[in-house]
């Protein structure tokens, strides 16, 4: 069963460079277009159980609104088809509809017709919604004198106090002050718990992780990758990371022949297979091998590796020379391994180096040209996820020693 | 008739606008809805101040009760409900871009509440009307009793027109200042300052095929003479008013679906 499907959406708009090209096309009945066709969406599909909570993310103008829009319905598709399971209450915008001049009542009252609720049952309901709103004596001031805050919170609470099976959120969250977002949240979570179906868009990652059981996530009108959240949301962060740091190019010089030691080859491979690969799950088991060569006469090598993430923030690096590991003195292979990769979703580079004897000059350097990618499978945020547990202090009957229940978290 | 049936089911929606709009107009001043009596009323007046004072203007009593303030009056009431209707019509997708954009929403009850709030209006005006008429001895004949018969026509004419103009705005703006002028010369062009007697012979063409000169004649007969209106140009009025409630709902709803492309 499924309460949103949306299958193959496209939605074009039709860019004019001014409105006499619209009615001259018009005119012409499509013999000739003046118009540049913006595809704000492209053939995004996707489908939403009954009860399931599905995040949308992606970078302004990635299509998230129009989507929602065409969800929703007040848009409509250029091709493509959205089909609903059950009553569909939006919050586009909150608060739209608002008249200033009136109070915060009439506002109610003409929010609640708008949507189609009958003015008696909008009487029924209105004490609830004054009280969610809280917003006190306010209610019967025109909704010009309220604070910003005040207008969202009426505006919230109006838009969620009809009983929808289906409930689509833009950016609604991202008013208000703490108090207030919590209360949203609240309200969302009794909402997901009574088994309603949300389609909630957030610029906050933290919200979507913690809602959402589904993401989706949009890039220039289409779907860049969908999925579990946490994977989705992972992606995405590394996606906006590396668009932080645009990537330095790497320079590769002809080295002639070459008089002292290098690195032949890095390969990248997990839980000891020989297979080279370049996915890993956190709590794999990573292996790199390097292959080096040495020149003659025998001369004696250290090798350094370290782990980058994309943004450039050094995750770790190490060296045999630091851990009392002598490699052999001629052409030879070399293996680290982390047994159990604490490394969270994102994308990761490899720095290898070869060393002298004393593990200060730079024989050979390969900076950052062995990239592999993590997925998360854990519910976590942050680089890495560190070996934790909790222990909560139960609160017991006074004159007894507090005790401590204790559980061990690993990845 | 789905039109009809589609307009009764979405009524309470209606009046909650209309309620608004005329709320909206004196909202926060000291008098509030005392207003909308008090300008028809200040019109009333002027009129037969400049008319029948200044400039001594008569008219035969074939054009009436004789008094040309009331007359003038009896004509301007139901142009006026009809003028404003669509002059306001030319904006109103735009004002309610952020409900049509934002929220499930029948935006083909824009037009409608436009028109339903001038007829509140020249409802009130006519108000005034027949207390004047009163006070200044006139007899009603009970064919007084008709006039909502010709208002409901006036309303389905106004209402088709106005989708059409509603509709149209958003596409070519130029519409909006299109119909400034197009309101001013209807005013004119309508015997409302002056007996229909007076146009010229070749002219009167453009008299039977206007339906506001049939609504305006209409209220006169019914109120002013005591007599039945000329069934003829009612016979237009009555189809010109229901083409044009038929055809202005289908442009809307056709061309409802690109608004939020557009605005």
């Amino acid at each position: 069963m499924y309460a949103i499907e949306v299958s193959e959406l496209s939605k074009v708009y039709r860019i004019y460079s001014n409105p006499k090209d619209r009615l001259k096309e018009y005119l012409l009945r499509g013999r000739r277009t003046y118009h540049q066709a913006f595809w704000a969406l492209r053939d995004v599909s996707f489908r939403a159980g009954v009860g399931s909570t599905v995040g949308l993310i992606g970078d302004n103008g990635a299509g998230k609104s129009t989507l929602l829009q065409l969800v929703a319905g007040t848009l409509r598709p250029t091709s493509g088809s959205v089909a609903l399971k059950g009553r569909v209450s939006t919050i586009l915008e909150l608060g739209a509809g608002f008249n200033p001049e009136f109070t915060g009542r009439e506002n109610l009252f003409m929010s609640g017709a708008i949507m189609g609720i009958s003015q008696k049952e909008m009487g029924r309901r209105f004490p609830e919604i004054a009280d969610f709103a809280e917003i006190g004596d306010f209610i019967e001031r025109p909704v010009k004198m309220y604070s910003s805050g005040m207008y969202v919170r009426l505006a919230f609470a109006v838009a969620t106090s009809v009983d929808p099976d289906i409930l689509i959120i833009d950016e609604a969250l991202s008013v208000g002050d703490q108090y207030f977002q919590k209360r949203c949240v609240d309200r969302i979570e009794q909402f997901r718990r009574s088994g309603k179906t949300i389609l909630f868009c957030s610029h906050n990652l933290y919200q979507v992780l913690s809602i959402c059981d589904e993401t989706i996530w949009l890039r220039d009108g289409q779907v860049a990758m969908a999925g579990q959240t946490s994977r989705v949301v992972g992606m995405y962060e590394n996606y906006l990371r590396e668009r932080e740091l645009p990537r330095a190019p790497v320079i590769r010089v002809d080295q002639g022949p070459r008089t002292f030691p290098w690195i032949s080859r890095v390969r990248l491979s997990r839980d000891g297979e020989d297979v080279e690969c370049d996915q890993f799950m956190t709590g794999d088991e990573l292996a790199i091998t390097v292959q080096y060569e040495v020149p003659d006469p025998p001369t004696p090598v250290h090798l350094g590796v370290v782990l980058y993430r994309n943004d450039g923030v050094e995750v770790f690096g190490t060296g045999t020379h630091v851990a009392n590991v002598k490699p052999p003195a001629h052409s030879g292979s070399i293996r680290l391994r982390f047994p159990a990769l604490p490394l969270m979703s994102g994308e990761y580079a490899i720095s290898v180096f070869l060393l002298d004897d004393h593990g200060v000059h730079f024989y050979h350097q390969r900076e950052r040209e062995f990239t592999f990618q993590v997925v998360q499978n854990v519910q976590a945020l942050g680089l890495c996820h560190l070996e934790h547990r909790w222990e909560v202090e139960v609160p017991s009957d006074p004159g007894e020693q507090p005790s401590f229940s204790s559980g061990v978290a690993r990845g | 008739m789905g039109s009809f049936v589609w307009l009764w089911h979405h009524s309470s929606l209606i009046g909650n606008f209309v309620k608004r709009d005329l709320m909206a107009r004196y909202k926060g001043s000291a008098i509030g809805l005392f207003w909308s009596v008090i300008h028809p009323l200040i019109m009333l007046v002027l009129y037969s101040f400049v008319f029948s004072k200044i400039l001594k203007v008569r008219v035969g009593a074939e054009e009436g009760t004789g008094n040309f303030a009331i007359y003038l009056f009896c004509g301007m009431l139901p142009w006026n409900a009809f003028a404003e209707a669509l002059n306001r019509s030319s904006g109103v997708v735009l004002e309610h871009a952020n409900l049509i954009k934002r929220t499930i929403f029948p935006a083909e009850i824009l037009p409608v509440y436009l028109v339903v709030s001038g007829i509140v209006n020249e409802l009130i005006g006519l108000a005034i009307l027949f207390a004047a008429l009163l006070f200044t001895g006139h007899h009603f004949s009970p064919l007084v009793l008709a006039l909502p018969a010709v208002l409901l026509l006036q309303v389905t004419f106004t209402v088709g027109l106005a989708w059409i103009v509603a509709a149209t705005t958003v596409f070519i703006r130029d519409l909006g200042q299109i119909m400034g002028v197009a309101l001013t010369l209807g005013l004119f062009l309508t015997p409302i300052f002056y007996p229909p007697a007076l146009v010229p012979e070749g002219w009167r063409i453009l008299l039977s095929i206007n339906p506001m000169y049939a609504v305006v004649e209409a209220y006169r007969s019914l109120i002013l003479l005591g007599r039945p209106p000329a069934w003829p140009s009612l016979a237009v009025l009555g189809v010109c008013a229901l083409t044009t409630f038929v055809i202005g709902h289908r442009i809307f709803r056709r061309m409802q679906p690109a608004f939020a492309d557009v605005i």
